[in-house]
């Protein structure tokens, strides 16, 4: 009895009321005939779709080649599991899973050096590239210009490029990455700091305190959870592209990848791909939790 | 004739000492509207008065405020402060100047994640060497004198707090306790209880006046409601359209001047700009 009120079904509003004849002007509601924005939906989608075919046709895409090929690429999957399967070689030792382990450390060791690198170059570049606090336009577009153009080109061809002047190995993947990174880094900061608020550090500099001085300790406080929480990130993301590293030569479990994949060693290349879904995992949690204790 | 001549000189200077703030044809238009928010505006605050500014939003009072702590640069006009020229000075000259000048707002505009006592402390900034502020160390002068400032206006108790965790209210006197820390000649309210309930905002408006008569700080403040005008201002200014339609004392407020502010069609304002 008590509950008694809960069986019963809330009140139903699939209809509206009816207004009775006059309430409203008679064609206040009227719907408003419009056929030319019909028009344009019509050809911005016919656009679109052929956008998307011609883009299929210069990728070459081919669902044949794909179906054609599905029980090979099944098979080399299937070999990759159990890892070191003893049919096909022997056991991994120890040291062997320590050898990659240490690839992979080398890898998150690349894209941490690197990051950092480029988070302390990019404080400066950020702000002469947030229009809100730019010194002058006349470092606001030609800063942006320059943190575009190293957004532009990627760590990878960055690190081609390093490991041609200075060598095979994770030296030229670290500056391959801090060069990208700079610039990617600089142009979230500069959009992180231009969501902020400027009224507190406008009232400083309106009782004379000087524009660093205001920006120092007005601005700061608010902008860093957010900077740690951009730096977090972008560490997050250059520890799993920094994998691909490897494959030009600029160190990290990559390399072990590449030449797991070019000796056909299928059950090598599991367990590499074990350690790094693991490794990255890890590192993604970390970054989580970091951030969160951060805001 | 040269007698006459020294004779209002020293008049002159001696109006001027009198006059704390001194405005002259002071007028801004912001890009992309055709009606200038200030328009000739002029106006002079004796040495030590509390003067109110009344206007509906949009007359431009927000607009003379912010002309006159320079957040915005006006178009034409002078400003003059305690004789010095703030539309003409420039660098560490200028810094001096505006340091005299403090500022309320409406929105408080502290730092969030600063605790009250490192707010208050701002107004300490341009004193302090840099590596202080990095680190927000401070010298025990300094926050001494910022824990007085807050007990001043009865907030000590709250100096360790952070402040996005104190009411609209508190959060304002911690704004004025700043000002004060500044040992302002100047403090310029620009609608300081436009976001506050009433029984915060009449605290406020004590504090403002109290500080007012102790310290002899000249106070301009801009106000919604005429019934606190009148209740602590000792005169009224009313803009309208970026014109000042009325400059009276309080005791000669009376309806029709409260139209003049408040019409929409502001008779008084030349026809014929656009």
């Amino acid at each position: 009895m008590l509950n008694s009120s809960s069986d019963h079904r809330p009140a139903q509003r699939s209809s509206v009321p009816r207004l009775p004849p006059g309430t409203l002007p008679y064609h206040a509601a009227d719907q408003p005939y419009r056929p030319l924005r019909r028009l344009r939906s019509l050809i911005i989608a016919v656009i679109l779709i052929g956008l998307f075919i011609g883009a299929a046709r210069l990728a070459e895409v081919d669902l044949g080649k794909l179906l054609h090929n599905l029980s090979k690429i099944g098979q080399w999957v299937r070999l990759m599991f159990p890892p070191y399967d003893s049919n096909f070689r022997q056991p991994p030792t120890v040291d062997e899973w320590l050898y990659y382990l240490k690839d992979g450390l080398q890898t998150v060791a690349i894209a941490t050096v690197g990051v950092t690198v480029a988070a302390v170059l990019a404080i400066i570049p950020a702000i002469f590239a947030t229009r809100t606090l730019t010194p002058s336009r006349w470092l606001y577009y030609p800063t942006r210009w320059f943190l575009n153009s190293l957004r532009a080109i990627d760590s990878f061809i960055f690190a081609l490029y390093f490991v041609a002047a200075v060598g095979l190995g994770p030296f030229a993947g670290v500056l391959g990455v801090a060069l990208h990174t700079w610039g990617s880094m600089a142009k979230l900061y500069a959009e992180a700091l231009e969501n902020l608020e400027l009224a507190p550090m406008l009232a400083l500099e309106s009782a004379g305190t000087g524009r660093i001085r205001a920006l120092i300790y007005a601005l700061l406080p608010d902008a860093y959870p957010v900077l740690i929480s951009v730096t977090l990130f972008w560490w997050e993301f250059t520890v799993r592209a920094s994998i691909a590293l490897g494959i030009v030569g600029a160190g990290g479990i990559g390399q072990d990848v590449k030449n797991a994949i070019d000796l056909l060693n299928f059950p090598q290349l599991g367990a590499l791909i074990l350690i790094i879904v693991v490794m990255v995992t890890i590192i993604d949690q970390l970054s989580n939790w970091l951030r969160q204790a951060v805001q | 004739m040269t007698m006459l001549k020294t004779h209002l000189k020293t008049t002159e200077a001696q109006t001027e000492a009198a006059t704390m703030i001194r405005v002259r044809g002071l007028s801004k238009q912001y890009a992309k509207t055709d009606s200038p928010a200030l328009c000739e505006i002029s106006f002079e605050v004796e040495r030590g008065a509390f003067v109110t500014v009344l206007g509906r939003s949009g007359s431009g009072k927000t607009t003379l405020f912010r002309c006159l702590n320079r957040l915005i640069i006006p178009d034409a006009g002078e400003i003059l402060i305690d004789g010095h020229s703030l539309t003409r000075l420039k660098g560490p000259a200028l810094r001096d100047l505006r340091q005299g000048v403090a500022t309320i707002f409406q929105q408080f505009n502290l730092i969030k994640r600063l605790t009250v006592l490192e707010n208050v402390l701002a107004a300490r900034l341009p004193y302090i060497p840099l590596w202080r502020i990095m680190l927000r160390e401070f010298s025990r002068p300094d926050r001494e004198w910022a824990y007085y400032c807050l007990e001043r206006i009865g907030m000590s108790e709250y100096a360790g707090r952070r402040a996005d965790t104190l009411s609209g209210g508190q959060q304002q006197r911690v704004a004025i306790a700043r000002a004060l820390a500044q040992q302002p000649i100047v403090i310029l309210a620009d609608e300081p209880i436009a976001s506050l309930d009433p029984e915060s905002a009449t605290i406020v408006l004590e504090e403002l006046k109290a500080i007012s008569k102790t310290e002899g700080i000249t106070v301009l403040c801009s106000l919604h409601q005429e019934a606190f005008a009148l209740r602590y201002g000792a005169r009224i200014i009313g803009l309208n359209r970026g014109h000042i339609a009325v400059d009276v004392p309080c005791e000669h407020f009376t309806a029709e001047q409260r139209d003049l502010i408040y019409s929409v069609s502001a008779s008084n304002a030349p026809s014929n700009l656009s």
